[in-house]
């Protein structure tokens, strides 16, 4: 994996586009930090903060332009997907029916123009529950995924900077970790703790913490000790400030990269989880228990039952890859 | 004797991570909150039931004590026992190991026969029909929730064509099941030399590996495209065309060595990782191996089984993956320095 050359952090990249303000630059990981769980409360958040999820909708139009111009070519297609997808999650239920509302009459219906996605067995809107159940795939795979960043990457990094006995105790439990199939590792904890959201978040980001570790460890290693690094340590600061400053600015670019895979992943374990019965609680949309339902009604041929939903989450997934492959060429 | 060390040294290394695997295991079971007292007796028990069953358990003693009765334990063999199947899990284990072993190998060598060449074949053809294709193919098959195209397939394969028979394990009648020798039914049947058995097991086993096929391939060929180009644009192959070496013995006897040596240790990871990862498979096909047990087991709150499957596919995923570290040691002389 080949790390870009170092450059001093507070330096911007190069590369044209429109850009925060200058004077809002120092805060701009901050401010990227406080929308991200901004965003990640509203996409979560059972409650049905309309008003909350409307402005946070209204601020990601606002903030769309930018993010589209600062990308490269070959990255906008899949943000712009993205974008949309987010969007879809935020105030798209907003316009649909209720996703719990049963309805007995309707039970089973095939799609048609009315009900473009069809009904399942208890007469529930498809369409609305597939809308719905991004609010909770999104807000999950993106809440764990960021918890495994947070905790993963600093660790990674002072891994390198501490080395010795703290380096190897962590790689090797980090190591261990990784031999477990990751969904059976998750099954286990689950059935020990039992499922509800946050615990899912939690135990997604656990088992994706490794990754991040073992990855920032590769990308902070060959820098460690390059000038700028020793510069900092000359001028007497304290090793947090050289991680958080020095360090962590450097490998940035190559661990983002790996943040959207992990989105996706963490999306695919906890649409497993739900399929197998393990992940959230029953009426609740989400789309590998959808999925589920309709793999009862698969051997009677109510195919839009499952199929809607897996194509939801296939396209989530597709999309965060590819975006992640782009960044990847790209940068 | 140098292999004889490395193997040693590879040993000790397989025993620091087994002891991690079980370390972790371990604190999953007893050290986070959630009574396991409970997850055997149910939640409704009365108190003496459930301090009877601390008591057995021995949940009530200290930690370090609790851990070295765990061990040993480990070491005796013993995984406790199944509250559903009321069988030692060991037992209930080694029926149904070898259904396991057989998707996932079965699964493995579809996935290496479609990926490794398709990714060697894109890599030579840059931007040509073929690098597009497997764009897409490994785009889609990284992407894809394998249960979901497990449905697809059962959807399109059994219900629409009927060529495929109904999804439910790994055999419609007793009378296609061969004698049981290995435990693979489509080995057993070759034994046997049954023609009929084995027809119906490979029938059976179609869905499911073609299904678990696709989406561990996807990487593989990604990996194989990868390598493949990095050492065609390599030196030591700009010497070969220099020298005129016919292209077709470039890619023979030059590229293909230097790229299937990295692309045989993805696919053992891909093997070890299968081992433990064909759960969600297993599920959609009623396939009646460790993944599916353990998903019943959680179901039924039974609890021994599924850690014994989590403890038993990361150890076989380490075995594997010393195995093929080792063969790496003898066929590849630049690990021996």
């Amino acid at each position: 994996m080949s790390v870009a050359p170092p450059r001093p952090a507070g330096v911007p990249a190069p590369g044209r586009g429109w850009r925060l303000p200058t004077a809002a630059r120092p805060t701009r990981l901050l401010t990227a930090v406080a929308t991200a769980v901004i965003l990640v409360i509203a996409l979560v958040w059972d409650a049905d903060w309309r008003a909350l999820r409307v402005v946070v909708s209204a601020l990601a139009i606002l903030v769309a332009p930018a993010v589209w111009d600062g990308q490269k070519r070959a990255v906008r297609p899949a943000v712009a997907i993205m974008l949309a997808l987010i969007l879809m999650a935020l105030i798209g239920p907003l316009f649909t029916r209720d996703p719990l509302m049963l309805s007995v009459g309707e039970s089973l219906t095939g799609p048609s123009g009315d009900l473009w996605f069809g009904t399942d067995q208890f007469g529930r809107d498809i369409f609305a529950r597939v809308i719905h159940g991004a609010r909770l795939d999104l807000g999950v795979g993106f809440s764990a995924a960021a918890l495994a960043v947070i905790v993963g990457m600093p660790l990674g990094a002072l891994a390198v900077l501490r080395g010795g006995l703290f380096d190897s105790v962590l790689l090797r439990i980090s190591e261990s970790f990784q031999s477990f199939p990751t969904l059976l590792l998750a099954l286990g904890i689950v059935a020990a703790v039992g499922p509800s959201i946050p615990i899912l978040i939690l135990i997604i980001a656990v088992v994706n913490v490794p990754v991040y570790l073992r990855l920032t460890r590769s990308a902070v290693a060959p820098i460690v000790n390059a000038d700028f690094v020793l510069a900092a340590r000359c001028a007497g600061q304290r090793q947090l400030t050289i991680l958080f400053r020095h360090i962590l600015p450097n490998v940035k670019q190559v661990v983002l990269a790996q943040f959207s895979v992990n989105v996706a992943w963490a999306i695919q374990i906890l649409a497993a989880l739900s399929f197998v019965g393990l992940g959230v609680p029953v009426p609740t949309p989400e789309w590998g228990a959808m999925v589920r339902e309709g793999y009862e009604q698969l051997v009677y041929g109510r195919w839009w039952v499952s199929v809607f939903p897996g194509v939801a989450i296939l396209a989530t997934i597709l999309t965060l890859n590819q975006l992640s492959d782009r960044v990847r060429h790209t940068s | 004797m140098a292999l004889a060390i490395y193997i040693g040294r590879r040993l000790v290394f397989l025993v620091v991570a087994l002891f991690g695997v079980s370390l972790i295991t371990f604190v999953v079971t007893r050290v986070l909150p959630g009574n396991p007292a409970y997850l055997i007796v149910g939640v409704q028990a009365d108190e003496s039931t459930v301090e009877a069953v601390i008591e057995r358990l021995g949940i009530d003693r200290p930690i370090m004590e609790q851990y070295g009765h765990y061990m040993r334990q480990l070491f005796s063999g013993d995984l406790g026992d199944s509250w559903r199947t009321k069988n030692p899990v060991t037992t209930d284990f080694a029926v149904r190991w070898p259904a396991t072993i057989e998707l996932a190998s079965a699964a493995a060598i579809l996935a290496v026969a479609w990926s490794v060449p398709f990714g060697v074949i894109s890599a030579l053809r840059r931007r040509s029909l073929s690098d597009r294709l497997a764009n897409v193919a490994s785009g889609l098959g990284v992407s894809i929730p394998e249960f979901w195209l497990g449905i697809i397939l059962i959807l399109v394969f059994f219900f629409h064509l009927d060529i495929a028979p109904a999804p439910i394990g790994r055999s419609l009648s007793l009378e296609t099941v061969p004698p049981d020798v290995t435990g693979l039914y489509t080995l057993d049947s070759v034994i046997a030399g049954d023609g009929e058995a084995l027809r119906s097991a490979l029938a059976h086993l179609a869905l499911p590996a073609i299904t678990l096929a696709i989406t561990t391939g996807a990487p593989l060929l990604r990996v194989t495209r990868g390598f493949m180009r990095e050492t065609m644009a390599s030196h030591h192959i700009r010497s070969a065309r220099a020298l005129g070496v016919p292209e077709r013995s470039i890619i023979v006897r030059h590229a293909l060595p230097n790229v299937l040596l990295p692309v045989s240790t993805m696919a053992a990871m891909m093997y070890g990782y299968l081992l433990g990862g064909t759960v969600l498979v297993e599920f959609v096909f009623a396939w009646p191996g460790i993944g599916k047990y353990a998903i019943d087991s959680i179901n039924a709150s039974d609890y021994a089984p599924v850690l014994a499957a989590v403890l038993l596919s990361a150890c076989s995923y380490i075995v594997v993956y010393l195995i093929m570290d080792i063969l790496h040691f003898i066929i590849d002389p630049r690990t021996r320095t």
